[in-house]
């Protein structure tokens, strides 16, 4: 990270697992992160990879019967490990705050979004509910809703996905966050409302002086709005480098092949596209030594035999494999 | 043989098909008719690949089940293979219902999940009385291989397998009958990309082995550009654009497709990052814009669009284009398109 940034998120080994006491499945197996404010840094992956678990993880709000572990969680320099779910309550929708893939099922359906506005602003600001409507107002303003007073009167169903998502960008910063968690939240959008909502969250991250993680499975998107990539796989971070130097040189053959196959579709000219074999591996079940073995060209059978650890190659780059160890 | 197939009708040929449902406004409204299609016609060639693509609302999964008739078709004529489909009977559509199959964008919603893999395949064959009990066998087998399933995949159930060999057991009973055409629509749109390639790497193949022709409906253009010959594009019920892929994917012509393509993420940092060039999102059916459809998305639109739809005329070099100004805009790429105040 560039020097003089202030560090927003500081996570050094995130874990997190299910199950009773005795049979626990680890299901994120030991995530560091760190977040500078005004930087997005991104956990790329595919279905499975536990990049959304790690992000609600951040948010203390993984699915019940799961547990969280961390040596350090700072956000904002406050440690949300040592905190009580009442003080962590506080804490959610203030100094970190989240926004979701579909704003469908992140608002209530049955009750107008003008009152849903007002319930988070008078509980995350601590104002007046007259007050609460003014600011709502200013907030759908600040994220080029132009009609608010319309809107505000309106149900979640009366309005496309992509207003909702405008409107639930607005809610998520209106206590001006220091760390914003945006788990794919254009994959449900179409193209060119994609490309708005991101350009949306690129200047607010700004305005509002936060940090992002950007969680997404599109690597295109990634490229394009990420400092910072951290590649997921079964669990944990195979490789992580500032975004051009992973686009630019990659070293972990997941990350490697992923990029080719995504370079080889959007090329008109490819014949046959050179796909990874199988699929990854369930969560909780990564197998023996590297998860990615079964599924990788390179893979010998040092591979299955030990986990490879996140090591640096490049200033900022840490690839885990035991490839680039030599 | 390539003198034959261009001799046999195409696998489907659209004309001026029109879909339209009534339906109420949200609220307590009036009934209102929504053209879901507008007129739209369309051709896919024996053996060919097809794209059809566009946003949430334009149309284009409507266009797809309408010619099957899973979507009520009020106008227009479909034929596939030369065959009437929306005055068909009863059983005339049975039978053309075999010669063009469908594959969803989730597999396992349109799978039978209590049934075995090897009889989900087989069922076509049961149902149109294809063969006999050991000739369904073998042909089963073999409808596997072609898709790259492993053998013991048949005694197995859908949700024992991954997604992506999912799609590939649909794409399976979809050939049973041996159809001309598969419609697919966003076959690939909820597999990751890993699986994506591979999933589009059996279409290519049984592709070349069958011969069969894809109407390959994506809103990933990416996608479609890699795998269909010629592309069309739909906006609001109508196409604005069509073409051969690489010449609507390199030079688009119609504001909406640039405004598509300059909205696609490319996993290059090092290009600049896109300023979103479409404003606004696609009206509601129930609310089409009169005169050109795209006017009050389109940073170009002048009086003339806001009053006369442009029809879909020739470009000259094998691509049509339904705008009034399309030799009149800038011709840059339009990644670096500027962002343009409109209407």
């Amino acid at each position: 990270m560039a020097a003089g940034t202030e560090t927003v998120l500081d996570v050094e080994n995130l874990r997190v697992s299910s199950g009773a006491r005795g049979e626990r499945r680890v299901l994120v197996r030991g995530v560091s992160l760190t977040v500078g404010r005004r930087r997005t840094v991104a956990l790329v992956g595919e279905s499975g990879s536990g990049k959304t678990l790690t992000g609600l993880a951040l948010m203390g709000l993984t699915p019940a019967g799961t547990a969280v572990a961390a040596e350090r969680l700072l956000v904002g320099g406050v440690d949300l490990t040592r905190m009580s779910e009442p003080e962590f309550a506080r804490v959610r929708g203030r100094r970190i705050a989240m926004v979701f893939q579909n704003p469908m099922e992140a608002l209530n359906p049955v009750l107008r979004v003008g009152h849903q506005f007002s319930q988070v602003l008078t509980r995350n600001l601590g104002v007046s509910r007259s007050d609460a409507r003014d600011r709502a107002r200013e907030l759908l303003d600040s994220v080029g809703v132009s009609d608010a007073r319309r809107r505000l009167g309106q149900y979640p169903f009366e309005m496309s996905g992509g207003m909702l998502q405008r409107m639930m960008i607005a809610l998520a910063l209106a206590a001006e966050p220091d760390l914003l968690v945006a788990d794919e939240p254009t994959t449900a959008l179409d193209t060119t409302l994609q490309a708005q909502v991101m350009a949306l969250l690129a200047e607010r991250r700004e305005d509002v002086g936060m940090g992002m993680v950007l969680v997404s499975h599109d690597l295109g998107l990634v490229a394009e709005y990420a400092d910072e990539v951290n590649v997921m796989y079964a669990g944990r971070v195979v490789e992580r480098a500032p975004t051009r130097e992973m686009f630019a040189s990659p070293v972990h053959p997941y990350t490697l092949a992923l990029l080719r196959t995504v370079r080889e579709i959007a090329s008109p000219g490819t014949d046959r596209l050179s796909s990874i074999p199988g699929s990854p591996p369930p969560l909780d079940d990564p197998g023996s030594g590297c998860a990615f073995a079964p599924r990788c060209s390179f893979a010998t059978a040092e591979c299955t035999a030990v986990v490879p650890e996140l090591k640096g190659v490049a200033e900022g780059h840490d690839v885990a494999c035991v490839r680039s160890e030599r | 043989m390539q003198a034959r197939r261009d001799e046999l009708p195409p696998s489907v040929d659209v004309r001026d098909l029109v879909v339209q449902f009534r339906v109420r406004a949200p609220g307590v409204g009036p009934r209102v008719v929504v053209r879901a299609v507008d007129g739209v016609s369309l051709r896919v060639g024996r053996g060919a690949t097809v794209g059809l693509v566009g946003e949430s609302g334009s149309g284009k999964s409507t266009f797809g089940r309408a010619l099957l008739r899973l979507a009520p078709a009020s106008g227009g004529s479909v034929r596939i293979e030369g065959e009437d489909v929306l005055g068909a009977g009863h059983r005339e559509l049975r039978a053309l219902r075999q010669r063009a199959q469908m594959v969803f964008q989730n597999p396992i919603g349109s799978l039978n999940t209590r049934m075995r893999v090897g009889r989900i395949v087989r069922e076509p064959l049961d149902i149109q009385r294809i063969g006999d009990r050991v000739s369904r066998r073998a042909r089963v087998r073999e409808l596997l291989d072609q898709v790259g399933l492993p053998r013991d995949a048949e005694g197995r159930y859908p949700h024992e397998l991954s997604g992506g060999q999912q799609q590939r057991i649909a794409l399976a009973r979809a050939l049973a009958s041996a159809p001309s055409l598969i419609i697919c629509d966003e076959p690939v749109a909820a597999l990751d990309v890993s699986i994506q390639a591979q999933v589009l790497e059996v279409l290519k193949d049984v592709q070349r082995a069958t011969g069969v022709s894809y109407l390959f409906i994506s809103h990933d253009l990416n996608v479609v550009r890699h795998l269909a010959h010629e592309t069309y594009v739909m906006y609001l019920g109508g196409v604005v654009e069509h073409g051969p892929s690489a010449s609507v994917f390199a030079s688009p012509r119609h504001p909406y497709t640039r405004g598509l393509v300059a909205a696609t993420p490319v996993a290059d940092p090092e290009r600049a990052r896109r300023s979103p060039l479409l404003r606004g999102e696609i009206p509601s059916p129930m609310e089409v814009p009169p005169g050109c459809r795209f006017h009050t998305r389109c940073p170009f639109a002048e009086e003339r669009c806001r009053e006369e739809a442009p029809v879909l005329g020739e470009t000259g070099d094998g691509g049509r284009v339904a705008c009034h100004f399309w030799r009149e805009l800038p011709r840059e790429d339009p990644r670096a398109a500027p962002t343009r105040g409109g209407a």
